[in-house]
């Protein structure tokens, strides 16, 4: 259903400069976040998601360069002036980065840190930010008594509910949330997402979830894409990504995790190594351990086919019954 | 992949058993003390070639109790027996180099388990040396063997190099390969897969099974993680803040499990059959939760409290199939037989499904 | 015994790379180049200023001339040969001196650590008793009861400094010894002894290496201060000495400049050459401090980026960067 595009990303790469060579962590990447979705980005730790993460808010050190166009409501973000970026940061996308519970300043309490938040990206004044405070964290389930408390007094899933308090603050129209609930017990994530389907309910945004975890992102998330060596290989409903992925790495990665249902039978885990992010391979990024790759996929670099209704995926073995591409989020 | 884990009769006593094991951690001082009972009454047995999986949150006391297993702390009350000797009244102050010869841990982070000054053939060399493990071979030799074992031998140079060097998963399998090199009898394995990246867990958990199966080790694999539990252990037993609430078939419980944390654990993990959602399970965030006063720790979240439930921690109640369960839910002369549904309303069991 | 060189080796063998990594600093080569000059001086005084330092060779109060190149002291000796000779006191005393604090505090600040419960309070205990006792003044008590030699001066500034490095090397071992590699060390069955020794003391080599050198510069300091108090020996040579008796002399009022600009001079020379070696070092253990090269990369990686781009996309397409 055609909602309103929020976020187009297009062609987007990001290499580091290194002493061994360029590192293209991102290469390549397109996609598009509609009005009040979640989308999920799934991919191991090297896929490059968390890079995508923080490109999108253009928070990555300064010896990254970008290339390519990210455009929210059709602003260019790679090419913004510093005060109108200060303004998208945080008002219009927001970042709750991965291990962000644990990077609270431990020795200022949640309250000034909402404060701070709120005042760094607006002009509003210090009282009237503090009066904000606990309206924000009753919203994310705290009670509004405990906003002078210190974040080591608070346990692991309370800090995190402040992490997106911190991230809500400016009631932004998309979140980016990196590996949100990680480090927190299962029971706890399962609060913790509630709380935002709640969220979202009430406020309408829309989320990227960036996680390793294929089934958290699955349950959560209308549209999930997957990454690899920092390229988009497979994106479709979340689904049918999960009951048929396309790609032969989204098939082993799903045949290799374990999980509560079906027959418990053994495993096997994907043979061989994340590629190398040096320089550019000139083929597929999975051939060397994809199990039906053929001759051939080494030479040149799949591009991103639509095969079914929304679901695409970059692969040669689709290559000749797919229709010729058609930019992510431009589906009727 | 599992094996049925039952205990059988004992014609020799089990390889570990665990009686009554408690510890309690006590800090600060006038007036500022803090009282920490991490393990509470935990009892279990293991036998020789059988897993055993220890599955709680954070703060349930699983990790305490790989480290009293271990032997890095000294437990408050109760007794380690392995082999039907009691080890704490044998050996009260420090463990003999026979029990670590018998023992050994493996623990969760990969990146810290390992001396980052030390190469990957140091690390299986003292080992080797510390326990006369390589006999009349060379040291060279045993250690590529060891390598071989838990398939590390296709790394070039590997043994002189150091470990940051390696990946997560292949820093893991080599604190396999150094626990291996002492023969242990026993290996606990606190947390392995938890901070190593997901492609590789099954690997990891994979070598530990079939290490287990060839060398008949008996193998206490901690986790927090219900589906690493199911796949890799055939006997299961489910912690909360220090007790040990269900024991039984590690598939058994999952499918089936009886005491409503156990069904709240297994109602929140994600799965990936629930697209679009899944199940909402409304729970407030709580600080914590160490046992305090005498009643079973889990009622202030239990959906089936009653008022015996704050003053009496219940006992453990055996069911069929071997199970057993310590909640008030299920008095004596239940067989068991009691379906999904529990006495009261308000259970999780709904959304387990 | 066997154990403790093991020890020693580890040590020396992670340097091995942190030697190779300070030639690449500019601050570690020209401190270590400085020290050099400096201790090559001491070594070589009898070539550069032949005879005794300590003689009587011209009149006094003598301005630097091509005879004496610093001219001469109120006693009418050669400030020049004074200021080389003297080295090799400052130097061997203020090393010496940084040796046994290294030692003591390293020994005292890991066992505290590494054993906790009581030994760590006793100890710490200990070393809060030292801190708070005064530095300079319990130099001065301790120096004017025993005999004014170069191992009392020793002895008095290693008491009065070793705390300090034991609080130091504790903190920091306390946070190793937490690590999950001890444990593991342990439970694999290492002695104690020789956790403490192959486990955990090379993990903390950068931080004595750093705690060494702050230590020396602070034994020569404080040499220096003592002697300039007249606690030293009178009769040896040493910069500290050559400011005593300047002081003496009324060097100041009486415009002698030469008398205690040089000694400053090189005193200070010293401590700057020690302070930039333990930047380096730091900076190589912690790569955080090191300063951030270049914001963009050079012109000929960006152009590496672009060709490495536009070859994966697989078209020529003329991509720029934002």
């Amino acid at each position: 259903m055609p909602d309103e595009a929020l976020l187009e990303v297009n062609g987007l790469s990001v290499g580091f400069a290194t002493p061994r060579g360029v590192v293209l962590a991102v290469n390549d990447v397109s996609f598009t976040i509609y009005r009040g979705e979640v989308f999920g980005l799934a991919g191991e730790s090297g896929s490059g998601k968390s890079t995508v993460a923080h490109a999108l808010l253009r928070v990555l050190q300064g010896s990254a360069n970008y290339s390519g166009s990210v455009k929210f409501r059709g602003q260019e973000v790679l090419t913004m002036d510093p005060v109108r970026l200060r303004k998208y940061r945080w008002a219009d996308v927001s970042l709750v980065m991965q291990g962000a519970m644990n990077a609270l300043n431990p020795v200022a309490t949640i309250q000034s840190q909402i404060v701070d938040v709120i005042r760094a990206h607006t002009h509003v004044s210090r009282r009237e930010a503090r009066a904000a405070v606990p309206e924000l964290l009753e919203l994310v389930g705290i009670d509004p008594a405990r906003r002078r408390a210190y974040p080591h007094e608070l346990s692991g899933g309370m800090r995190q509910r402040c992490v997106i308090a911190v991230a809500l603050a400016l009631q932004p129209s998309l979140v980016v949330m990196d590996e949100p609930t990680t480090a927190l017990d299962v029971v706890v994530q399962r609060s913790i997402m509630d709380e935002l389907a709640r969220l979202r309910d009430r406020l309408g945004f829309s989320v990227i979830l960036i996680s390793h975890d294929l089934d958290l992102v699955a349950e959560r998330s209308s549209r999930v894409a997957i990454m690899y060596g920092g390229r988009l290989v497979e994106v479709g409903p979340a689904s049918s990504v999960v009951a048929k992925p396309l790609h032969p790495y989204t098939e082993a990665l799903l045949s290799s995790s374990m999980s509560l249902d079906g027959p418990v039978h053994r495993l096997v885990d994907l043979p061989g190594k994340p590629p190398d992010l040096i320089g550019a391979q000139p083929g597929c990024a999975f051939f060397p351990r994809c199990a039906k790759a053929q001759p051939g996929h080494d030479l040149k670099v799949p591009s991103l086919l639509e095969v079914e209704a929304g679901h695409q995926v970059a692969c040669h073995l689709y290559s000749s019954a797919a229709v010729p591409a058609i930019e992510a989020g431009a589906s009727e | 992949m599992s094996t049925s884990g039952r205990l059988g009769p004992a014609e020799h006593p089990p390889l570990l058993e665990l009686r009554a094991l408690g510890k309690t951690f006590v800090s600060g001082r006038f007036g500022n003390r803090r009282v920490v009972k991490a393990v509470n009454e935990v009892s279990l047995q293991v036998q020789a070639g059988q897993s055993l999986g220890l599955v709680g949150e954070s703060g349930s006391g699983k990790s305490t109790v790989a480290r009293l297993i271990a032997r890095l702390v000294k437990p408050t009350v109760g007794q380690i027996l392995l082999d039907g000797r009691d080890v704490i009244a044998a050996e009260p102050r420090s463990p003999s180099r026979e029990y670590r010869h018998q023992v050994q841990m493996i623990f969760q982070d990969p990146f810290s388990s390992l001396n980052p000054v030390h190469t990957v053939g140091y690390h299986l060399e003292r080992a080797l040396r510390i326990h006369g493990t390589a006999g009349a071979e060379p040291i060279e030799a045993a250690t590529a063997s060891l390598l071989d074992s838990v398939g590390l031998s296709g790394v070039p140079g590997i043994v002189s190099r150091y470990p940051h060097e390696l990946s997560g998963g292949q820093r893991q399998r080599l604190a396999i390969a150094r626990t291996l090199a002492a023969r242990p009898a026993l290996v606990v394995a606190d947390e392995p897969t938890s901070m190593v990246d997901v492609s590789v867990r099954v690997g990891i958990l994979n070598l530990l099974s079939d290490l287990r199966q060839d060398r008949n080790i008996g193998l206490i694999l901690i986790t927090h993680d219900l589906a690493s539990a199911r796949y890799s252990t055939g006997q299961t037993l489910v912690m909360y803040a220090g007790f040990i609430v269900e024991s039984g078939a590690s598939e058994q419980i999952i499918a089936r499990p009886m005491h409503p944390y156990t069904q709240l654990l297994v109602a929140s993990v994600p799965r990936r059959s629930h697209v679009d959602g899944g199940g909402t399970v409304t729970e407030k965030d709580r600080d914590g939760h160490a046992a305090q006063g005498a009643g079973c720790p889990f009622a202030p979240r239990c959906p089936s409290r009653m008022s015996v439930c704050d003053t009496t921690m219940p006992a453990a109640q055996p069911l069929e199939g071997g199970r057993w369960v310590r909640c008030h839910l299920f008095g004596p002369g239940d067989a068991g037989d009691r379906g999904p549904e529990p006495k009261n309303a308000g259970s999780y069991q709904d959304l387990a499904k | 015994m066997k154990t403790l060189t093991r020890a020693f080796a580890l040590i020396y063998r992670a340097p091995r790379l942190v030697v190779a990594r300070l030639a690449v600093s500019r601050k570690a080569t020209v401190g270590a180049a400085l020290l050099f000059v400096l201790v090559m001086m001491g070594v070589l005084a009898p070539v550069i200023a032949p005879g005794n330092p300590m003689a009587v060779v011209a009149g006094q109060n003598l301005a630097p001339s091509w005879q004496h190149l610093l001219g001469t002291s109120g006693q009418g000796n050669d400030i020049f040969a004074q200021v080389i000779w003297g080295t090799r006191n400052s130097l061997g005393v203020g090393f010496v001196t940084g040796v046994l604090i290294a030692v003591v505090g390293v020994a005292v600040g890991l066992c505290a650590a590494f054993f906790g419960g009581v030994i760590d309070n006793l100890l710490t205990l200990l070393a809060n008793v030292f801190l708070v006792i005064p530095g300079i003044p319990l130099l001065i008590v301790m120096a004017a009861f025993l005999p004014r030699n170069n191992l009392s001066i020793i002895l008095v500034l290693a008491i009065a400094g070793w705390a300090t490095t034991a609080r130091i090397i504790r903190s920091q071992a306390l946070s190793i010894v937490r690590r999950d590699y001890v444990a593991a060390a342990i439970v694999i069955g290492e002695r104690r002894a020789r956790v403490i020794t192959t486990e955990v003391l090379p993990n903390l080599s950068s931080l004595i290496a750093s705690v060494f050198f702050g230590a020396i510069g602070y034994g020569i300091g404080a040499q220096a201060a003592l002697q300039f108090l007249g606690l030293g020996s009178i009769t040896t040579d040493s910069w500290g000495s050559i400011l005593f008796w300047a002081q003496n002399n009324q060097a100041l009022f009486q415009g002698c400049w030469w008398q205690f600009v040089p000694p400053g001079i090189f005193l200070a020379l010293t401590c700057a050459a020690i302070s930039m070696l333990n930047f380096a070092i730091d900076e190589i253990t912690n790569p955080r401090l090191r300063t951030v090269r270049q914001r963009r990369p050079a012109r000929r990686e960006r152009a590496a980026l672009a060709r490495a781009r536009s070859r994966s996309a697989g078209a020529g397409e003329g991509l720029d960067f934002a």
